[in-house]
């Protein structure tokens, strides 16, 4: 079936997303050449600035898919029916389900070259994941009522930090945090709530 | 629009021909091509002022200038004797190189044309920046037969005033003065506005250097600027002084102008940005080597078939280069900078370095290849990076086209600029005796 010319485009776009998540991945962000990421995914350097404009646009698109994956895992607990801890659990399943993916180590050394540029370049936004937990938690059950913004925006880029180090150590050092190991730590922070 | 090299040459020697009682022209020495080069005397004051057009033969406004001033003091006395100056115009310093951009001089100038029909001699290749520097730090004396035509006029002239003629690309004009007298800098600033042309107010050429007044910088020691072009590159000194340098032995007092050819809003937009400056700088400093380290790459893989002697080549490696001594001055430059809003303009002017970059570096690359494959010189895997060449060129001159403005200066606004900041400058050393 002859593709339209934006189906076109966005496969290219997904193509080239593919082969750069590769590349920089194993070479780092500086070593990755565009002439190796444009012909692992049969295209062409000039298809790359076309399509993304830069190098460093390539590379936020590949972390935005990333970004759009962990909103998938997260999207079941927008359910307005479930409590703070049943937010805060689910947040670490799907983290815990990062750590442990096929493609985990990929993911964190593309991690460490996003916080690289970022050092470099500070106009790449932070893609932290921090905004959308706060936006989970706001108006969810506790044992105390519930959850203001003030106290979503607590407890959100500590739950992020929290579990996005754990994910670290989940790679770098396999079997040393489990599953009911993210739980609890996530569930620990309702202590924030009180300040 | 622009003149040709053999039209200036011309018209100088027509202006010399109708007014002989004030015009004399004379041969000063030899391009390394081996054209004459000439040039025109005018008038008869004790003090002289020395004017040269194309240093850098992509920037040709000049040409236009330096037959319009010529014209102004060979007509008008109070310009010349009236204030004690004779006049001496070098029409076109590097009349091999300007030949080499002349596909563009007709217009309409796009950006696209003008990148296509692009040269600018590498470092070394410049007589502009081929003088002597004689300190062993930064020490160069690879001078070319046009450096050495320029400083034999120089060393005989000792010119109060000396004026380069330079272009900038996008936006708006900046001045540069190597020191000058107490308002001279806002001298310029009022020629610019009388003129309508905006002034440039973020550096793109002078990241770092002193101002006198806004958009007027002041010439750093030649040390200085040897040292920074080397920074972030294997070598450790790409050029050598510039003709400023040089005619400060004599006292002289040297302005560039650098008029743009196309108009931008944002060139003296001084409002926020939304963005500190340390962040636009490092975030330019990414761009630059990104899109140099695809440059670099292509180029290694042309290099091997390519057989056609050109000074391309030279000039190609040279603006990738460039790009790494920019993008190390502009990571320097953050670090010395409290942290603080940038203004529109300065992110504007930021932005221009990285299309300008790549482009020069790709049309050359085009021009380089199209050149061998005319001399038959074009083997499939020549023909692949071609392909790709062009490809890029393409959409580097389409993001150009979106992200920067195309509305070019009418080229008469633009010498009026230059005339008249000469006039406004020889008009204060002047009156200072």
């Amino acid at each position: 079936m002859r593709l339209t010319r934006s189906q076109s485009r966005q496969r290219n776009r997904d193509a080239l997303i593919d082969a750069a998540l590769v590349e920089m991945a194993e070479r780092g962000y500086q070593q990755a050449r565009l002439d190796d990421i444009a012909e692992r995914a049969e295209l062409t350097t000039g298809a790359v600035y076309s399509i993304f404009g830069s190098k460093r646009n390539l590379l936020l698109a590949v972390v935005s898919r990333y970004a759009d994956e962990l909103d998938g895992h997260l999207a079941e607990l927008s359910d307005p029916r479930l409590s703070l801890s049943e937010v805060l659990t689910g947040c670490a399943d799907a983290f815990h389900q990062v750590a442990t993916a096929s493609d985990a180590r990929r993911r964190f050394a593309f991690e460490l070259e996003l916080a690289g540029l970022m050092l470099r370049d500070p106009t790449v936004l932070s893609l932290t994941t921090s905004g959308r937990l706060a936006e989970l938690f706001v108006g969810r059950r506790h044992k105390d009522g519930e959850v203001t913004h003030e106290q979503a925006e607590q407890v959100a880029p500590a739950l992020a930090a929290l579990l996005g180090g754990l994910v670290r150590r989940a790679v770098l050092e396999p079997g040393t945090v489990d599953l009911e190991y993210f739980r609890r730590s996530a569930l620990a922070l309702t202590c924030l709530l009180r300040t | 629009m622009i003149p040709t090299v053999d039209q200036v040459v011309s018209e100088v020697e027509k202006l010399a021909a109708d007014l002989p009682e004030v015009c004399r022209t004379r041969r000063i020495g030899t391009s390394r091509l081996g054209e004459p080069l000439r040039m025109l005397s005018v008038g008869h004051g004790r003090r002289n002022a020395l004017v040269v057009g194309c240093p850098h033969p992509n920037e040709p406004i000049g040409l236009r200038t330096v037959l319009d001033l010529a014209r102004r003091v060979a007509t008008t006395p109070e310009l010349r004797e009236g204030m004690d100056f004779s006049w001496h115009f070098v029409p076109c310093i590097d009349p091999d190189g300007t030949r080499l951009n002349e596909g563009w001089f007709a217009g309409p100038l796009t950006i696209r044309s003008y990148h296509e029909n692009f040269y600018r001699p590498a470092f070394e290749d410049q007589p502009e920046w081929t003088f002597p520097v004689l300190d062993e730090r930064a020490f160069f004396d690879r001078t070319l037969p046009e450096t050495e035509a320029l400083a034999r006029v120089i060393d005989e002239l000792r010119p109060r005033f000396q004026y380069s003629l330079h272009n900038a690309n996008f936006g708006g004009v900046f001045f540069i003065l190597n020191g000058g007298l107490p308002g001279m800098a806002e001298d310029l600033g009022r020629v610019a506005a009388d003129q309508r042309v905006p002034l440039s107010l973020g550096p793109v050429d002078t990241l770092g250097w002193d101002t006198a007044a806004p958009a007027v910088y002041l010439m750093p020691p030649a040390e200085t600027l040897i040292e920074a072009a080397a920074r972030g590159t294997r070598d450790s000194v790409r050029h050598g002084g510039s003709s400023a340098h040089y005619a400060e032995r004599y006292g002289t007092t040297t302005l560039i102008t650098e008029v743009p050819f196309w108009h931008d809003a944002r060139a003296d937009d001084l409002s926020e940005s939304g963005r500190s400056y340390g962040d636009t700088l490092r975030h330019t400093a990414v761009e630059l080597r990104d899109d140099r380290g695809v440059l670099s790459d292509l180029y290694e893989q042309m290099r091997p078939w390519l057989v056609v002697p050109t000074p391309m080549r030279r000039s190609i490696a040279d603006t990738l280069a460039t790009a790494l001594s920019a993008a190390a001055a502009n990571e320097a430059v953050a670090d010395d900078t409290p942290e603080r809003p940038a203004t529109v303009a300065e992110t504007f002017a930021a932005s221009t370095l990285v299309h300008m970059l790549r482009l020069r570096a790709s049309g050359m690359m085009r021009r380089q290849l199209a050149v061998e494959h005319a001399a038959g010189n074009q083997p499939p895997e020549s023909r692949r990076i071609r392909r790709q060449v062009d490809e890029l060129f393409d959409t580097w001159c389409a993001a150009g086209e979106t992200e920067l403005s195309q509305d070019p200066f009418p080229v008469r606004q633009l010498v009026c600029v230059q005339s008249e900041a000469a006039l406004a400058v020889v008009r204060r050393l002047a009156s200072c005796g």
